[in-house]
């Protein structure tokens, strides 16, 4: 079957981006919390075994994951969008499960606080503090528990991102900790990471100037996307630019860029994630609200 | 709630504890609401999400291949690493495990490994070469107390449904084929931890965060379906009477059994 | 930016979240809203109001910032010879002169003790507090309090007529209830906290402590 110019190998349009679920509250002891599902719906499949070859060829071009032999039959994970597009190649099929592949972060933030150490207080403003960790079953091959350069890094960059846009002011000497753990992994942890921080601390009550959305864009097999998945990151022409945006003016509080790219592209991409990150702004907006739903109805 | 605020509670705790009345007027023996989500992580062999009345527990199972250790050369190997993640409470600071961490996986790890719920010889690729490593780590997200029983529903659920990675073979060396399954991991038992707060001198199962705080001694009972007992660890500062302790242990299987039909049923 | 002679006024409250636009008319800004380019917007989660000229968020969530006047509940965490360290769960600590209460006070006493000072850096000294004996302590998010206050008093005054019990509120979100239906007053108080942001409160929680009113209940007295 042939398939369309414009879809990419899970599916979705250049521009699409994949599925969020936001819920606001979810810890007790945290004095804000979120958590955030970023990634793909899929489902698992089951077809005859004297396919795989086939479906190998497939998962070259698709998005597609073999999970191995369950009985007589093989099992495929395949993102729910491609589905329809490869079912001529998949032959006859059984869904057996439904599945999830992406991202999954939990949020807590403590603070306003008491600084502890206590130098580490400032007379004039609250420190914000980011600490982002994985959990070694986060990622296929096992992670050590301990956090690692890549960690330290990411935390520096949310942390900045964060910094201002908190009334810090309104806080001195007191700290507000951050912590973001990653449940699972699929490209743009630090993206889901810095999404559900910015509903945690909202969440908490900080006061701040506005939510603050991430979201990826890149290129990935020869055109600009947005929100790019493991496989497209692993793309020869990949380029992949993590970014967070204020929503209600636009500016951006993190910016990295991995590839090698033209200025036109750039600023291509630029435009897509500015345009990704308002809608991502839309979601964070009804998850604390739906929070205060959620109360009315349960009564 | 901030920590003097349950420091205050404790008299509370302790006044209706001497009357065996609780403070959210459970039962002695009640467990909170148990919630239990499997296969949630996607690149976890086997993973578990565990609520239990507010403390949550996320435990995801990684199969890796390794060297057996040099005296058992037929026997892969289960591991069991937890942290108190900051998220949790605002007392735990961030770092490596420290004492309270590293006391809760090693209980919950000899509350399976003494079951013999895994048979280690199964584990084996190659003899003496090659064999399975099973980690199971424990994040704990929430502590609303009671960690030892949370983190034992969801190490065993997450390890009840693991899948085993495909292996083939690159020249002499077998290798993982990311994402592929082939079979799951077989369990002969589902221990499982039950947890007792003495205050006073009553004695209390799943102890919530306040009554945590006011318990004078804490027992963590590991037990398997037949009624054997798997491990013990007694905590806190306080004592247990010998007819304490026989009447946590007759307990203990009663409780066990509870948990141990919620598991039976997610898995 | 719109001028107007009256901001026009929203019937009700609304919902707001961070960065979100209150109004676009000239105002007076009350608490909880800034403005950026010419518009008011809200800073924290809570509902939105312009009332009288003035627009305000009203805050669903936080924590506790010592103000002059406030009547807080205190936990005493420190001895010391001038006075007493006091716990009032806010980032902020909170001192006690030995002379502002009656008496001998420990470790772990519980006051209720007014704002007197609050320094630049937001550390509360306290005045005329008194040591409360036995009860129980529980804690609401503190921007929630006006709610269980209510309007003239007429929400704690309903609670404390319904279960008989004795009941303090703090300004820093901590409350005290000691004696009478303990457990029912509780149970009340954690509703009208959860429910904060509705309206047709005060019929629910009447409606509320009628339903449970019959139910047996042990008084904290009798743990004494």
């Amino acid at each position: 079957m042939k398939m369309p110019n414009d879809i990419r190998p899970d599916g979705r349009k250049f521009d699409e981006l994949r599925s969020i679920e936001i819920e606001a509250g979810v810890l007790d002891q945290a004095d804000g919390s979120a958590r955030v599902k970023w990634g793909l719906h899929t489902k698992i499949i089951s077809v005859d075994p004297r396919k795989e070859a086939k479906i190998r060829n497939l998962a070259e071009e698709y998005y597609i994951t073999l999970r191995g032999k369950e009985g007589k039959k093989l099992l495929v994970e395949v993102p729910e969008k491609i589905l329809p597009h490869i079912e001529d190649d998949l032959g006859s099929y059984n869904v057996v499960a439904d599945g999830f592949k992406g991202n999954v972060a939990v949020v807590a933030v403590h603070g306003p606080r008491e600084p502890i150490p206590r130098h580490v207080g400032d007379p004039y403003r609250s420190v914000v503090r980011f600490r982002y960790t994985m959990a070694p079953f986060s990622v296929p091959e096992r992670k050590r528990p301990a956090p690692g350069r890549r960690e330290v890094e990411i935390s520096k960059v949310c942390k900045e991102a964060l910094q201002r846009i908190v009334f810090a002011e309104e806080f001195p000497m007191t700290v507000i900790d951050v912590f973001a753990e990653i449940l699972a992994a699929d490209a743009g942890t630090r993206v889901t990471a810095l999404t559900a921080a910015s509903v945690a601390l909202a969440d908490a009550g900080i006061p701040m100037r506005d939510l603050v959305s991430a979201v990826a864009a890149g290129r990935a097999f020869g055109h600009i996307v947005a929100d790019l998945t493991k496989f497209e990151e692993d793309a020869p022409d990949a380029v992949d630019v993590p970014m967070a945006v204020v929503p209600g003016t636009e500016e951006f509080v993190l910016l990295q860029m991995d590839g090698r790219v033209t200025k036109r592209e750039m600023d291509d991409i630029i435009e897509l994630g500015l345009a990704k990150a308002k809608e991502v702004a839309e979601l964070q907006r009804k998850a604390l609200k739906e929070k205060y739903a959620r109360v009315v109805e349960n009564e | 709630m901030n920590d003097f605020t349950w420091e205050f509670m404790k008299d509370r705790v302790r006044k209706l504890a001497f009357k065996g009345l609780r403070i959210d007027r459970r039962g002695p023996l009640d467990y909170r609401p148990i919630r239990i989500e499997t296969n949630i992580y996607h690149h976890a062999d086997g993973s578990a999400f565990v609520d239990l009345g507010g403390t949550k527990v996320a435990a995801g199972v990684k199969m890796e291949i390794g060297s057996p250790f040099p005296d058992t050369p037929n026997q892969g190997a289960i591991m069991t690493d937890a942290e108190l993640l900051p998220i949790a409470n605002p007392t735990f600071e961030p770092g490596p495990p420290d004492e309270n961490a590293i006391e809760l996986a090693r209980v919950v790890d000899r509350g399976i490994r003494e079951s013999n719920a895994i048979d280690l010889e199964s584990l084996v690729i190659e003899e003496g070469k090659y064999v399975w490593l099973v980690f199971t780590d424990l994040r704990v997200l929430d502590d609303n107390g009671n960690l030892f029983d949370a983190a034992s529903l969801a190490a065993i659920t997450a390890l009840a449904t693991a899948r085993i990675p495909k292996v083939e073979y690159e020249g002499e060396e077998p290798k993982i084929v990311r994402g592929e399954y082939e079979g799951r991991l077989q369990l002969s038992e589902i221990p499982l931890l039950t947890t007792f707060v003495k205050i006073g001198t009553a004695i209390f199962s799943d102890p919530s965060m306040p009554e945590m705080k006011a318990a004078d001694a804490r027992i963590s009972v590991a037990t398997v379906d037949d009624g054997s007992i798997t491990a013990v660890q007694k905590g806190a500062e306080g004592s247990f009477t010998k007819q304490e302790l026989s009447l946590v242990f007759e307990r203990a299987i009663d409780r066990g059994r509870y948990l141990r039909d919620i598991v039976k049923k997610v898995i | 930016m719109k001028m107007a002679e009256q901001a026009t006024e929203k019937p009700n409250r609304w919902l707001v979240v961070p960065g979100e636009v209150v109004t676009e008319e000239r105002v007076k800004l009350g608490p909880g809203v800034y403005v950026r380019d010419g518009k008011v917007v809200a800073k924290t989660v809570g509902l939105a109001e312009v009332k009288n000229g003035m627009a305000r968020v009203i805050p669903l969530e936080g924590k506790y910032v010592p103000k002059v006047g406030d009547s807080v509940i205190g936990i005493i965490v420190d001895v010391k010879i001038p006075g007493y360290d006091v716990d009032i769960n806010s980032p902020y600590t909170a001192f006690l002169p030995k002379d502002a209460v009656e008496g001998e006070v420990d470790y772990g006493d519980v006051i209720v003790a007014t704002v007197k000072y609050v320094d630049e850096v937001r550390n509360a000294l306290l005045e005329n507090a008194s040591v409360l004996k036995g009860g129980e302590l529980i804690h609401i998010i503190p921007s929630r309090v006006p709610r269980v206050i209510g309007k003239n008093a007429s929400m704690i005054t309903l609670l404390k007529n319904k279960t008989g019990a004795a009941i303090l509120v703090g300004a820093n979100g901590r409350i005290w209830i000691h004696g009478g239906r303990v457990n029912l007053a509780k149970e009340a108080i954690f509703k009208i906290e959860r429910e904060a942001h509705t309206s047709g409160l005060t019929d629910r929680i009447t409606k509320f402590l009628d339903d449970n009113i019959s139910q047996e209940e042990e008084s904290d007295e009798d743990a004494e």
